[in-house]
């Protein structure tokens, strides 16, 4: 007959175990992630979302960043690769209890890998109502190009 | 992350997942600040992409709707655009004619001032 371990009695002993084990892999788990994580304490860094499509002749790009002043955005390209960081200072109103808060300060820093070559000295952002909008026109080689089908007779 | 304080003066209603909605929109639930001084309850959304026009603040029967819409000229290929909605409880004490908002880079303030009677007020103590 078999005989669970827990109908021996040591069930609470062995949940107990159970629970330095979750607690040692979330600890393992918390040190594995990057630093800035659990370093910065109130400071979290967001991942804002990001949409980036392809129009044919140029590239556009889009990123929810309520609140991140324009001055504190930093967009650079380099070697084919896109990178947009930025930071959101603390916005709590002074004199002010706290309910709730949801909104940290945050900084974040995201690179993409362009699709196509671009031209950087053409490149257009704009920051409005907390969307950023890139427009990123490719490369004169990059350009799509219309192959004209002769028919032969 | 939020920092879940036990409050009576704003209490977040529950969202009702059974209604279905007809139009094709993606409702997202924004994150929320919330203060208070003894002037106002000011509430604090991020609604990135909403403009004025995507606006909608109601006040009614002690309860507060803000909803705001991502712009239609954000739309493109697959980035649908989202609805920013929340719900809140707000104390009678509000005097709801002179509730306000402001709309600055995506950061939506509603400020809820409290009535005359609410305020603190203090009190002379004589002495003699």
């Amino acid at each position: 007959m078999l005989t669970r371990w827990n109908d021996w009695g040591f069930g609470d002993f062995d949940r107990t175990l159970a629970e330095f084990d979750a607690l040692r892999r979330e600890m393992n788990r918390l040190f594995e992630t990057e630093p800035s994580r659990w370093m910065r304490g109130a400071t979290a860094t967001a991942a804002p979302r990001v949409a980036l499509y392809d129009r044919g002749s140029e590239l556009l790009l889009r990123a929810e960043l309520p609140g991140v002043a324009e001055k504190d955005l930093d967009i650079t390209v380099d070697q084919g690769v896109l990178t947009i960081k930025g930071e959101r200072k603390v916005d709590a109103p002074e004199g002010y209890a706290a309910f709730r808060q949801e909104r940290p300060a945050f900084t974040f820093a995201r690179s993409f890998n362009l699709p196509a070559r671009v031209d950087p000295e053409k490149a257009q952002a704009t920051l409005k109502d907390g969307m950023l909008t890139m427009v990123l026109p490719k490369a004169p080689e990059d350009q799509p190009r219309q192959i004209k089908v002769s028919a032969s007779q | 992350m939020s920092m879940q304080q036990p409050t009576k003066e704003i209490t977040e209603r529950p969202r009702e997942e059974s209604i279905e909605h007809v139009r094709d929109e993606r409702r997202v639930t924004p994150p929320v600040d919330v203060y208070e001084n003894k002037d106002e309850l000011l509430v604090i959304v991020d609604v990135p992409g909403a403009g004025k026009d995507g606006l909608s603040i109601q006040l009614e029967d002690g309860q507060l709707d803000v909803e705001a819409r991502q712009s239609a000229a954000f739309a493109e290929g697959g980035f649908q655009p989202l609805v920013f909605a929340r719900s809140f409880k707000v104390p009678s004490t509000i005097d709801q004619a002179k509730v306000s908002a402001e709309l600055d880079n995506g950061v939506l303030k509603v400020h809820l001032p409290k009535s005359e009677l609410a305020k603190p007020r203090r009190i002379a103590i004589k002495t003699g």
